[in-house]
């Protein structure tokens, strides 16, 4: 809309917006890309994004690595063969990472990082017997021996 | 073999911000790997991860923590396949049963809209479908391997059902129906006589979409819907000469597949905007070209105002039968005609004839498919 910082106007002047992450990190992303994430597409159709936006619940970290998502995700012209290859080594993080991409996902509504982080999840979960999936998030608060023989006892049929 | 799911369509099953305050950022780098970060998700992110589990891995998280206990209870993604074991094992059978029955008592989440049922052989039926109209679910779709189980007549008068499909049903009894939110109905392997037909159809004010598939017993279709937009036949047997259909806000209409010898009647289908004809009549006796090409004729006839058609090779085959002389197509108003032909089509003849009689087109297309079309031997 109104001047843009560079002097030579491309054909389409690319419009930008700024994120502002829990710890005052800014990053520029266009609106094209931010309109993956229907919180910030809301936010641009009411006009409330000329402003740096600020995100309290993601820090700097995971903002930019959701950025770097949504830029790859409008890129144009890339076949779906390679973006599923890229998409599979963006997840390829500690599983608590991916709680945070889920957690900005779902902050920011970008369905394909949702759906992409919580697969990956599922899928460690997939198959595991009860004790290896405690083990592998530490899960506490396990139950008494009987009191998990009671639950089994109730859902029998998964357990067959 | 015998399936039940559930499904809700758990779109923004998230609506609800995450409420954790923010980790300080410094902390995150050494995220302390003894925490039990999962059991901290929200629900809403817990459920939604199961979405993308078996039913049974969601139910086995219900060991893993008194948190987790009841957590797969709202999930809105439930699927049951019976064991294969079951068909053998009555006491197995019974166990699954009973242990369905209490899934549905316990499950919370079935309490939401949007949902698909589709279920199994057995008297349980009656018992799953009275759980939908108590719970107000809006999609129901029954799978049944036996033609025997009757709809009980409570379901006929679900308001609150927006979508509802059933296979190999029976409906011998039909009382008054009143579905009222309806939007979807498919049939499929379904024996309606016509009085049974009518009154489903017309107790559904605001249909918009039929599609009946292999069904036989009925020589009349009538629908009032104002909304109505779709109609399917699909593989009809016809019970007698005829099956007159008239629905006159109908826009599209479609009939497909193979038939019994009969003929399809159009009447009073003024809306109709576009027509698919994909259906072929297998002929009961030699020399059968000319009754045929008749029927093709008549047809076309009653649909001469519509403006789209799309044509598939099975029509064209029995267009193509017939010689040139015995049919005169009617003229046709289609602006836009499709042909969509087998690889190893016959129809050139058929395509031909209705180009012929199409003096207003203004755009074809001819897509053709790999897939060699089932043709019918006896023609």
């Amino acid at each position: 809309m109104s001047s843009s910082s560079s002097s030579s106007l491309p054909p389409c002047p690319k419009k930008m917006i700024t994120l502002k992450s829990s710890d005052g990190e800014t990053f520029q992303i266009e609106e094209t890309a931010a309109l993956q994430s229907k919180t910030l597409e809301n936010m641009i159709d009411e006009n409330c994004a000329s402003t740096p936006i600020p995100l309290r619940s993601i820090n700097g970290k995971i903002l930019a690595k959701v950025v770097e998502f949504c830029n790859k995700h409008a890129e144009v012209g890339v076949d779906a063969e390679s973006l599923h290859a890229w998409d599979a080594e963006f997840v390829n993080v500690e599983y608590t990472t991916l709680f945070d991409y889920i957690l900005a996902a779902n902050f920011l509504e970008i369905p394909t990082l949702l759906d992409l982080a919580s697969g990956v999840v599922g899928d460690m979960i997939k198959g595991k017997t009860p004790d290896e999936i405690r083990k592998m998030f530490n899960i506490n608060d396990a139950f008494s021996p009987e009191e998990e023989e009671e639950v089994r006892r109730a859902n029998q049929w998964a357990f067959e | 073999m015998t399936r039940i799911e559930f499904s809700a369509n758990p779109t923004h099953l998230l609506k609800h911000p995450h409420p954790r305050p923010p980790p300080p950022s410094d902390q995150d780098e050494t995220r302390n790997s003894s925490v039990d970060y999962i059991s901290e998700l929200p629900v809403a992110i817990i459920l939604h991860i199961f979405s993308f589990l078996t039913t049974k891995d969601a139910i086995k998280t219900s060991v893993l923590s008194k948190r987790w206990r009841s957590i797969w209870t709202a999930n809105p993604h439930i699927s049951f396949s019976m064991p294969s074991c079951c068909g053998t094992s009555r006491s197995k059978f019974r166990s699954f049963m009973s242990f369905m029955n209490a899934v549905l008592l316990r499950c919370t989440a079935l309490a939401c809209n949007d949902r698909w049922l589709r279920s199994a052989i057995g008297p349980t039926i009656d018992r799953w479908l009275q759980f939908t109209v108590e719970h107000d679910l809006e999609e129901v779709s029954i799978t049944l391997h036996n033609d025997v189980y009757t709809l009980p007549q409570f379901f006929f008068r679900c308001t609150t059902l927006v979508s509802f499909h059933v296979y190999g049903c029976s409906f011998s009894t039909v009382g008054a129906v009143n579905w009222t939110s309806l939007k979807r109905l498919r049939f499929d392997h379904a024996k309606l006589k016509d009085n049974a037909i009518m009154r489903i159809l017309n107790g559904c004010p605001i249909l918009e979409f039929v599609e009946l598939k292999d069904c036989w017993g009925f020589k009349h279709i009538k629908i009032k819907s104002r909304g109505m937009r779709e109609m399917v036949i699909h593989s009809h047997t016809f019970s007698g000469e005829v099956l007159k259909i008239s629905a006159p806000h109908l826009l599209k209409l479609r009939i497909l597949g193979n038939s019994n010898p009969g003929e399809f009647k159009v009447d009073k289908v003024s809306s109709l905007v576009e027509v698919e004809l994909n259906f072929k009549i297998s002929a009961h006796s030699p020399g059968h070209g000319k009754a045929q090409g008749d029927l093709v004729k008549t047809l076309l006839q009653s649909l001469h105002h519509v403006t789209k058609l799309v044509i598939g090779s099975l029509y064209l085959q029995v267009l193509s039968l017939t010689e040139p002389r015995e049919v005169f197509l009617p003229s046709l108003e289609c602006r836009h005609l499709m042909f969509r032909v087998a690889e190893d089509h016959v129809g050139e003849a058929g395509i031909a004839k209705i180009l012929e009689s199409s003096p207003y087109l203004e755009k074809l297309i001819l897509q053709m498919t790999c897939t060699p079309t089932s043709r019918v031997n006896n023609c």
